[in-house]
C-alpha cells in the first residue's frame, strides 16, 4: 500500500481473447485493445512475426487482473448472498467478424511460420498447426480459472483430440501409423500404470494444495482487515472515548470515521488525485474534518485536471466555496454537485445556512469575491455566487472542456 | 398531516415494515420513526421479510439493499410477483451504484441512504405511501450517470423514449443532485410542485422500463474495448 509498484505487463483475466497479451499490451501502453490487435494479426503473416511476439510475451508475462476487483464490503455481500448475483448484466465481447478474420490471419501466419522452420514436404505442415491449436487450447485452459467444471473437461478433450488428430495426420501423411500405433499402446499402459499406483496420492496433494491456497488467501485478508481496523477504526474509538464531553467533536470524529470506512468498503478505489472526483471528494473530506459540516458528494462522471488549466482553477475555488459554507453558514448539510457533459464540468456547491445579501458585502467578505470568482474567471470559467438572508448560498462553477 | 388522536379502530397513519439485516439499525429507525408512523414489523433475511410483508400488508416497506437471502432485490420479486401494490423504499450503506440501481429497476419507489436524518426519512416514507418517487442527491447522481452518453447510438427499445432522459426532466434531476427539494425546484423552473413530482416518477418509469442494456455506464467503463 504504501509503495506505489512499477507498471508491469500482466495479462488481465477479464476481455482476453486468446491469452490476454494484447489486452495486457494495450492496458500498459493505454491504447485501444483492438488497434494492438489489429497489429498483431498484420504482423502474423510477415513470416510469422506477430505469432513469435505474441508466444513470447505469452511465455514471458504473468497472469494478473489490473482490475482491482469489487471493494471488500461489496465482495462480502456477494459471498454471504446479500446482493443478487451480478447485479446487473455486464456485456461480454462476443466474437465479430473482425475478430474472427484476425484470428484466421493468426492461423495462416502460424502455417507460414512452420512451413518456413521446419524443412519438410508441405504435407507436414497443416498437421502441426492442428498439434499447435490443440495444445493452446489445453494450455489456455490450464491458467483460466472461471470457466464451469463441464466447460473445462470440452475443451480439454477437444483439445487433446486436436494434438491427437494433428499427431495422427502427420505420421499417415509419413507412412508410420504402426508404429505409432504400438507407441501409443505403450504409453497407454505405462500412463495406466502409474495412475492406479499414484492416483489417490496425487489426488491428494491436489487437494491439499487447494485447501494450503486458499488459507493463505483468507489469513491475508483477515491481515488486511485487522491492519485496517486498527489503523482507523480502533484509532477513533480511543479519540471519541477521550473526548466524550465534546460533543461537536464526537460527531465530528464519527464523521470522518465513518467516510473513511465507507470508501475503504465500498468505493471504487481512488485511482488518480489528479481527477475532478478524487479532487473534489478530497476538498469535501478537508470541509468535514475542519468544521464538522457534513458535506454531500454527488460527482457525474470524470475528467483528468491538467496544471494550471480551467477544471483546476474550478475545483479550487468549490474547495473554497465549501470552507465558506463550512465556516460561515452554520448549515446542517452542505451539498456539493459536479457534472462532467461533453461540453463543459460543472460544479454546484450548496448549503441552506444562514447566507448573505450580495448587495451588503462586508470588507472580510471580499474573499469570495477573490478566491472563487476571479479565480475561476481568470482561468476562463464562468462562477456566480447566490445567496439571501436566511435561504442560504449556492456557487456555481463553470468550465468549457476545450480548454480545460 | 397529522389526524390528531382520534382513538378509533384503524390508525390513519402510515403503516411500515422494516427489513435489514442489522438488529441495531432496525431498533434505530424503529425509535427515530416512532410517532410518526406505524412500524407494524420487522424483518431480518428475505424469506422472512416475504412472509411479514404479505401477512401485515403494509404501506411501505424500508428496504435494505443488502440482505441475506438474494438482497433486497428478491424481496421485490417475490412480493410484487403477488402484491404489485406495496410499495418500496430503498435504505443502503453501501451507495454502490449497480446496487442502488438494481433495486430501483427492481421496482423499488425511492432510495435514500442509512444516515438520512429522522424528520427526512418520515418525510420520504410519506411521499412514497401516496405512490411519488423519493430521490436522494445521490441517487438523481446515479440516474443522471446511467442516462448518460448519446442515446441515439445506443441500441433503443421498442419505444425509444424510454432509452433517454427529457431535457426538463434531465434540469429536474440535476437540482435535485444539486440538493434541491422538490418545492425549491419547483421554484427554480417555475413549474408545480405537481409537475415536478410528475418528472421524477416518469423518470423512476424509465428507469425501471428502459431496455438500454448500457444503462450502466461505470460497468462499460470498466471494460476493456
Amino acid at each position: 500500500m504504501a509503495s506505489v509498484e512499477p507498471p508491469r505487463l500482466r495479462r488481465p483475466e477479464q476481455g482476453r481473447v486468446l491469452a490476454g497479451v494484447c489486452a495486457g499490451l494495450a492496458e500498459q501502453l493505454r491504447v485501444p485493445v483492438r488497434a494492438v490487435r489489429v497489429v498483431f494479426a498484420l504482423l502474423a503473416p510477415l513470416g510469422g512475426l506477430g505469432i513469435v511476439l505474441y508466444a513470447a510475451l505469452w511465455a514471458t508475462t504473468g497472469v494478473g487482473r489490473p482490475d482491482p476487483g469489487q471493494p471488500p464490503g461489496i465482495e462480502s455481500a456477494s459471498r454471504q448472498g446479500r446482493r443478487p448475483e451480478g447485479a446487473e448484466e455486464r456485456t461480454g465481447a462476443g466474437p465479430t467478424p473482425g475478430l474472427l478474420a484476425a484470428l484466421a490471419l493468426l492461423g495462416i501466419g502460424a502455417v507460414m511460420l512452420v512451413d518456413r522452420l521446419v524443412d519438410t514436404p508441405g504435407g507436414a505442415v497443416w498437421p502441426l498447426a492442428v498439434v499447435a491449436v490443440g495444445a493452446a487450447v489445453v494450455w489456455h485452459q490450464a491458467e483460466s480459472r472461471e470457466s464451469s467444471r463441464a466447460a473445462v473437461v470440452a475443451r480439454v478433450v477437444a483439445g487433446t483430440s486436436l494434438v491427437a488428430l494433428g499427431l495422427v495426420l502427420f505420421l499417415v501423411g509419413r507412412g508410420d501409423l504402426d508404429v505409432l500405433v504400438d507407441a501409443l499402446l505403450a504409453v497407454v499402459v505405462v500412463l495406466l500404470g502409474v495412475g492406479v499406483v499414484a492416483g489417490p496420492w496425487l489426488l491428494r496433494l491436489l487437494r491439499d494444495l487447494q485447501a494450503e491456497r486458499a488459507e493463505r488467501v483468507r489469513s491475508q485478508e483477515r491481515a488486511d482487515i485487522s491492519a485496517h481496523l486498527h489503523d482507523s477504526v480502533l484509532q477513533t474509538l480511543a479519540v471519541i472515548q477521550r473526548q466524550a464531553d465534546d460533543p461537536d467533536a464526537v460527531a465530528r470524529l464519527a464523521r470522518s470515521q465513518e467516510r473513511d470506512l465507507r470508501r475503504w468498503l465500498y468505493d471504487e478505489p481512488l485511482t488518480d488525485p489528479r481527477r475532478l472526483r478524487a479532487a473534489l471528494e478530497q476538498a469535501a473530506a478537508d470541509v468535514e474534518d475542519t468544521f464538522g459540516t457534513p458535506v454531500e458528494v454527488v460527482v457525474v462522471g470524470d475528467v483528468e485536471l491538467q496544471p494550471g488549466g480551467v477544471a483546476e482553477a474550478v475545483v479550487a475555488a468549490a474547495g473554497e466555496a465549501l470552507t465558506n459554507a463550512g465556516k460561515h453558514a452554520q448549515a446542517e448539510r452542505i451539498d456539493l454537485f459536479a457534472e462532467v457533459s461533453e461540453e463543459a464540468v460543472e460544479v454546484f456547491v450548496r448549503d441552506r445556512g444562514t447566507g448573505f445579501d450580495p448587495d451588503d458585502v462586508a470588507a472580510d467578505r471580499r474573499g469570495v469575491r477573490a478566491s472563487i470568482v476571479e479565480r475561476v474567471e481568470r482561468h476562463g470559467g464562468t462562477a456566480t455566487v447566490t445567496s439571501a438572508p436566511g435561504v442560504g448560498t449556492e456557487v456555481r462553477l463553470r468550465a468549457d472542456l476545450e480548454q480545460v | 398531516m397529522s389526524t390528531g388522536t382520534s382513538a378509533t379502530s384503524r390508525p390513519a397513519r402510515t403503516s411500515v415494515v422494516v427489513v435489514d439485516d442489522h438488529a441495531v439499525f432496525r431498533s434505530g429507525v424503529r425509535a427515530e420513526l416512532a410517532g410518526a408512523v406505524d412500524v407494524v414489523g420487522e424483518a431480518a433475511d428475505v424469506a422472512e421479510a416475504v412472509a411479514v410483508v404479505r401477512a401485515r400488508r403494509p404501506d411501505v416497506v424500508l428496504l435494505d439493499v443488502h440482505l441475506p437471502g438474494g438482497g433486497g432485490v428478491e424481496v421485490l420479486r417475490q412480493v410484487h410477483a403477488t402484491e404489485p401494490e406495496i410499495r418500496f423504499l430503498a435504505l443502503s450503506v453501501s451507495d454502490a451504484a449497480d446496487d442502488v440501481v438494481g433495486v430501483i429497476r427492481g421496482g423499488a419507489r425511492g432510495y435514500v441512504t442509512k444516515t438520512v436524518t429522522g424528520p427526512e426519512l418520515v418525510e420520504a416514507i410519506t411521499r412514497v405511501a401516496v405512490g411519488d418517487a423519493v430521490f436522494s442527491p445521490r441517487l438523481a447522481g446515479f440516474v443522471l450517470d446511467a442516462f448518460a452518453g448519446e442515446p441515439a447510438a445506443m441500441e433503443t427499445s421498442g419505444d425509444p423514449g424510454l432509452d433517454q432522459l427529457s431535457p426538463r426532466e434531465r434540469e429536474v434531476l440535476r437540482l435535485i443532485a444539486r440538493g434541491y427539494t422538490y418545492r425549491e425546484a419547483a421554484r427554480e423552473l417555475v413549474l408545480s410542485v405537481k409537475t415536478i413530482e410528475t418528472h421524477v416518477s416518469n423518470v423512476l418509469r424509465k428507469l425501471q422500463l428502459s431496455n438500454r442494456r448500457e444503462l450502466a455506464r461505470w460497468a462499460a467503463a470498466r471494460r476493456l474495448v
